[in-house]
């Protein structure tokens, strides 16, 4: 047959000639994203964030390009899923490289210069400093609690506190004027401001009982209002403390008076020590190396979760391929016999813990594990055993994740070995019979070996599949139990992906995303490394070059 | 192998069952010998398949909120369970979980059924250099699964969501999107297979007629394809629909979560008094994905030996 594909199909014709509704859409689509990609670009610039404003022009560049320019017409094609392949898969792939080399982390999400901003703008205001001294009424509606001071010469500061450990904010004060004043007795001191009413003085005593007013502060264009009691308050000048000299790459400390430079040491990379060694937050975000990876092979604290996390992962993948395997194996060779009857029926039902959503059975799993409230200890109770403390014991809860992955896999596996049962000539049986050999023989010599040659690349890809289970693992025990002496949070379930999301999003400790990338790293490292093997195995590359 | 082709002796959907071969009767020894045992295996796997499904099952009608039941149909059965959560209660709102995972589901099954046959279609008709590496290229890529990169996803959309607040974190549209992007490449080598199986004669007879690669695309490819780009589709369902890490990551507002993770978090909040609740959402969840598995058994079973993987 000759090829012909070979030529391109000529649609030249009717493109330039064509300016039917198709056109008028694909030019509305392209105006549309266009916009879109100005207004980002916009605020990309504004922000600063050069990396993905550089993306951004180089995308919009390109789709412009292939549907615009003529002689692209297969591109017109993929473009729409490349673009979303490169935005959220291999985008995200490559990023997770960079960040695995920087000191991504809780307090150092920022980047050089806005964490030098950050600081600079830190007012300091000294607790000793005289100040002017202020008169305070306390003002209420509802649960919204209002301050009014008045100074000696009559001046006014109305707002909303806070307390002195909360960041401080531009919008505390409001004009008492404008919201209405009421002042019934003409003392001087409204009865009601908007619709704040003045407390008495033994209601601010009730209050003082929960509230610590001398904790409190008011930020206004006056200066730092400081609550001192519950009748007075004064209001001081707020002073920048830290200074940045671009120089000499210093954060020098004004009232401390010392010198705040740029860490060296592991910890203290992206943030400020001063010469006392306080750490100046918040950090930034710096490429700090192979700093994440060494601490892994060489920093105990998380060497040793680490290599038991690996070891488990790996114990786990390869129990739960050959448990399912061998339960599937076994149930397809159990089903063939063409007068056994009701096979439909059976196979019916092995397909419903393959077609129930992993992530509902497995909670009703974790309930039915349950240790006081299970159904799986009242069964053993039933017949005499005790209850079993199946997710506070290491080696009981991975028996139970084990047991799960069997049921939840099994399916699979009898589904693919029934498959590839039938797909074995039964000629070669027959003449093995023949020639004398016992069905133990047949499946040991002949069944099992072309078994393997069709499903080995099919095994590898569910090893590869368990070694990231996520969400049994997650779900099931959430990694549980914890082992209680590591430095990091992890447990006796965790496998690698699961300790990774627990360190990097999901810890109470904060998120150190640089070295849940780093794992990530060794992660992608291990399935490149198993999916050559299936490769391998597959020959499926030979296959593509062959069809293609 | 193509899905549409089955081996010779199988039963086509609608055709009529070839007559069923008679046996001589057999003694129960021998019955027991040759038949008799495998029953039996098979019905300790189907106590052992059905035993979480019998509780969860169990759990949902009854009344008390118990998974130590001795009964498996309870005393006083009822529905209040499926009523209270058919009510959508603010603090766990069942339903809007299940409408969101639906609605992100149907979404992402369609877009990346269409986006995958473009692409497939384009390698699979058009020639052009790069062709050979690109569609390896899109294969290799897909060997990492893209959840993995959730820290970088988590970092991007939160950059994105700056910039355009729809497409940012916790937005629905964000999180579509994010999976569409993951699983373009292997679709399209799927799709691809079943379209180089579909006679270049038609489209070189389509194109004389005056056809446009869009007509041919549309009018004939397509339909043609239609089968297998269903079962992709049932699977992208399913696998967008029990997706956690990404969602967990990505969304936080409790009336914005996906099904898997409102569930999750559910069961952190009150599992151990709302049983009853969990087990009949689990039914409702699960209820139209095993109708739909058990009807396209024969066509599901087919794509995984394709290589087609459910999550």
């Amino acid at each position: 047959m000759t090829d012909l594909r070979q030529r391109a199909p000529d649609t030249s014709v009717k493109d330039r000639t064509g300016y039917g509704t198709g056109w008028w859409l694909k030019m509305a689509g392209i105006a549309l994203l266009d916009a879109v990609a100005v207004w980002a670009a916009v605020v990309l610039v504004a922000d600063g964030a050069w990396l993905f404003l550089t993306g951004l022009v180089i995308g919009t560049l390109f789709v412009n390009w292939v549907y615009l320019w003529p002689r692209t017409m297969a591109l017109r094609w993929i473009t729409p899923g490349l673009v979303l392949m490169a935005v959220f898969l291999i985008i995200p792939i490559v990023y997770t490289f960079y960040i695995s080399f920087t000191n991504w982390a809780t307090g150092n999400v920022v980047q050089k210069p806005q964490a030098i901003a950050i600081i600079e703008n830190r007012s300091f205001v000294d607790p000793d400093a005289p100040g002017a001294l202020f008169d305070l009424y306390v003002y209420q509606d509802g649960d919204e609690l209002r301050l009014l001071l008045i100074g000696d010469d009559g001046a006014l500061v109305f707002g909303e506190p806070r307390l002195r450990s909360d960041e401080a904010r531009a919008d505390a004060t409001e004009d008492p004027v404008a919201l209405g004043i009421t002042d019934g007795d003409g003392d001087g001191v409204p009865e009601q401001i908007g619709p704040y009413r003045l407390l008495s003085r033994p209601q601010v005593f009730a209050l003082a009982n929960t509230l610590a007013f001398d904790q409190l502060v008011i930020d206004s264009d006056a200066g730092q209002v400081q609550i001192l009691g519950l009748s007075q308050g004064r209001v001081v000048q707020a002073t920048q403390r830290f200074r940045y000299d671009a120089a000499t790459d210093t954060m020098n400390d004004l009232v401390g008076d010392q010198a705040c430079r740029p860490g060296d040491t592991v910890s203290t990379r992206g943030n400020f020590v001063c010469e006392d060694g306080t750490e100046l937050d918040p950090g930034w975000v710096e490429t700090v190396g192979t700093i994440n990876y060494t601490s892994i092979l060489t920093n105990q604290a998380i060497r040793r979760p680490f290599l038991g996390v690996f070891t488990w992962n790996v114990v786990f993948a390869l129990v739960s391929v050959a448990s399912t395997f061998a339960l599937g194996l076994g149930l397809a060779l159990t089903m063939q016999h063409e007068r056994l009857r009701g096979r439909t029926l059976y196979r019916s039902i092995f397909i419903l813990p393959y077609a129930v959503p992993a992530f509902l059975s497995i909670l009703i799993w974790q309930g039915l594990f349950n240790a006081r409230f299970g159904q799986v200890n009242g069964m053993l109770e039933a017949v005499g055993i005790d209850p079993i403390a199946w997710f506070s014991d290491p080696t009981w809860a991975r028996t139970a994740v084990l047991l799960v992955n069997l049921w939840l896999g099994f399916p699979y596996m009898y589904l693919i070995c029934t498959g590839a049962l039938q797909a074995i000539p039964t000629d070669l049986i027959e003449a093995a019979r023949v020639d004398g050999a016992g069905p133990f023989t047949v499946f040991r010599r002949i069944t099992f070996p072309l078994l393997m040659v069709a499903l080995a690349p099919l095994l590898i890809g569910s090893f590869a599949f368990n070694f990231n289970n996520f969400v049994l693992i997650y779900l099931l025990t959430a990694g549980g139990p914890a082992i209680l002496d590591a430095a990091v949070p992890v447990g006796a379930t965790d496998i690698l992906i699961t300790f990774t999301f627990d360190l990097a999003v999901a810890s109470g400790a904060g998120n150190r995303f640089g070295l849940g990338a780093a794992i990530t790293v060794f992660i992608f490292i291990l399935v490149m490394v198993i999916s050559s093997l299936s490769f391998r195995y597959t020959k499926r590359l030979e296959n593509i070059y062959g069809a293609l | 192998m193509a899905l549409s082709e089955r081996p010779a002796g199988r039963r086509l959907l609608g055709r009529p069952r070839a007559p069923k071969p008679t046996y001589p009767p057999m003694s129960f020894r021998k019955w027991w010998r040759t038949l008799g045992w495998r029953h039996v295996v098979l019905l300790v796997a189907v106590l052992f398949a059905l035993y979480p499904l019998a509780w969860m099952v169990s759990a949902s009608i009854n009344p008390i909120d118990t998974l130590s039941g001795a009964r498996l149909i309870p005393a006083g059965a009822s529905l209040d369970n499926y009523g209270q959560i058919l009510d959508n209660p603010p603090a766990s709102p069942f339903m809007s979980w299940l409408a969101t995972s639906w609605k992100i589901s149907l979404i992402v099954a369609l877009a990346n059924v269409l986006l995958g046959a473009m692409s497939a279609y384009a390698f699979s008709r058009f020639r052009f250099t790069g062709r050979r590496v690109g569609l390896l290229a899109m294969l290799l890529v897909q060997v990492f699964p893209q959840f993995l990169a959730f820290v970088a996803i988590f970092l991007i959309l939160d950059q994105m969501g700056d910039v355009v607040p729809s497409l940012g974190l916790d937005t629905h549209l964000g999180l579509i999107l994010v999976y569409l992007g993951g699983a373009i490449g292997f679709n399209t080598f799927l799709i691809k297979g079943f379209m180089d199986s579909v006679p270049l004669s038609l489209d070189e007879s389509a194109r004389v007629d005056g056809a446009t690669p869009t007509q041919i695309f549309w009018r004939i490819i397509l339909p043609l394809v239609r089968p297998a780009l269903a079962v992709i589709g049932v699977i992208a369902f399913v696998t967008a629909f029990s997706e956690f890490v990404l969602a967990r990551t990505l969304l936080t507002t409790v009336g914005n979560l996906t099904y898997a993770v409102g569930l999750q978090t559910f069961t952190l909040s009150e599992y151990a008094s709302r049983w009853g609740q969990l087990a009949a959402g689990a039914v409702i969840g699960s209820l139209p994905i095993v109708v739909t598995f058990l009807v396209f058994q024969r066509a599901i079973v087919s794509g995984l030996t394709q290589g087609a993987v459910k999550g």
